[in-house]
């Protein structure tokens, strides 16, 4: 072995495991077509009060309700398509310690995101905004792509990037959102699809008594 | 140098063999795997893979738990506390012994 820590390759191609199928990918764009679907109805809304209630109330919402089905989704996919053909991984959970720690890091990291974007929308015009925010989502989308090391993650982030550079000059403000998220989602519908072919083109679902001791 | 090199002969054996090595070190950083997923890392024949988690199995280092998953048969392995230990011990004695080294 030539890394300096195998085991540290190890976990990371472990954890990289989870992805290996593409279809949280493919789970999560269907998710960001369906807030952008909510953002293209929203900017029809015209009265503005309406507007600040449907996003106040039903964007938080929409997003926990968005996360809790992607991930039994996600699971239920696994069951049928990946765990048959190439095995299941059930993940360490986080120590007390590391859970506090990853709190606190979050709670600092999110805090560092929301003093910079503020920072960036006041010295930034208003139409701006989908190019700072998919500023963040590409930064977010790069360091995945190094934590898992899953490398298709770098050329999403590139591609978040050049997707709201793109809205920010050709599409109108008001429809900003929606599509920033069609264009985020549309990425990761086709990373993920691509990457399932090659994953069903190069795996078969083993027979039962195969599978087990 | 003596005294190192007869370091190396309280390794641990059962794990220093390099299929249970990979074994160990696969379940070393997961909660708990299946049986397929330990063939396709691994890349050890079904007979192979069988023969050193059962030994594995004896020593208490892993948890081998036959279940279903619907109709479809699974077996799920777990590190279990002393294989834990046992790994970290391993871990470190082969770490004394490469630092004991001199170098080129």
């Amino acid at each position: 072995m030539n890394s300096p820590n195998p085991l540290s390759d190890l976990e990371k191609r472990t954890r990289r495991y989870w992805y290996v199928d593409g279809l949280v990918e493919m789970v999560t764009g269907l998710f960001l077509w369906v807030l952008a679907a909510f953002f293209a109805i929203t900017a029809r809304l015209t009265s503005e009060t309406a507007r600040a209630w449907v996003l106040g109330i039903g964007q938080p919402a929409l997003i926990l309700l968005g996360i809790w089905l992607s991930g039994r989704v996600v699971v239920q996919l696994k069951e049928r398509i990946t765990y048959p053909r190439t095995g299941y991984v059930a993940y360490r959970r986080p120590t007390r310690g590391r859970r506090i720690t990853r709190a606190i890091t979050g709670l600092l990291a999110g805090g560092l995101v929301g003093f910079s974007m503020g920072l960036l929308f006041n010295l930034f015009p208003q139409d701006w905004t989908p190019a700072i925010a998919s500023l963040f989502f590409s930064l977010l989308m790069a360091y995945l792509g190094w934590y898992f090391g899953v490398l298709r993650f770098y050329l999403l982030a590139l591609f978040l990037l050049a997707g709201g550079l793109a809205v920010t000059f050709w599409v109108p403000f008001e429809l900003a959102s929606a599509s920033m998220f069609f264009l985020f989602g549309l990425g990761m519908l086709v990373s993920g699809a691509v990457t399932l072919r090659s994953y069903l083109a190069s795996t078969r679902p083993v027979e039962a008594e195969n599978g087990s001791l | 140098m003596s005294e190192t090199l007869r370091s190396l002969a309280e390794i641990d054996r059962l794990i220093h063999e390099p299929a249970r090595l990979m074994i160990m070190s696969i379940l070393y950083v997961a909660e708990e795997v299946d049986f397929l997923y330990l063939l396709h890392e691994t890349g050890l024949s079904k007979g192979n893979l069988s023969a050193h988690l059962s030994k594995l199995e004896e020593a208490g280092y892993i948890l081998i738990e036959k279940t279903y998953r619907g109709k479809v048969p699974l077996t799920l392995l777990r590190i279990q506390p002393e294989g834990r230990a046992a790994f970290e011990r391993y871990r470190s004695q082969l770490k004394e012994f490469m630092r004991q080294l001199p170098k080129e």
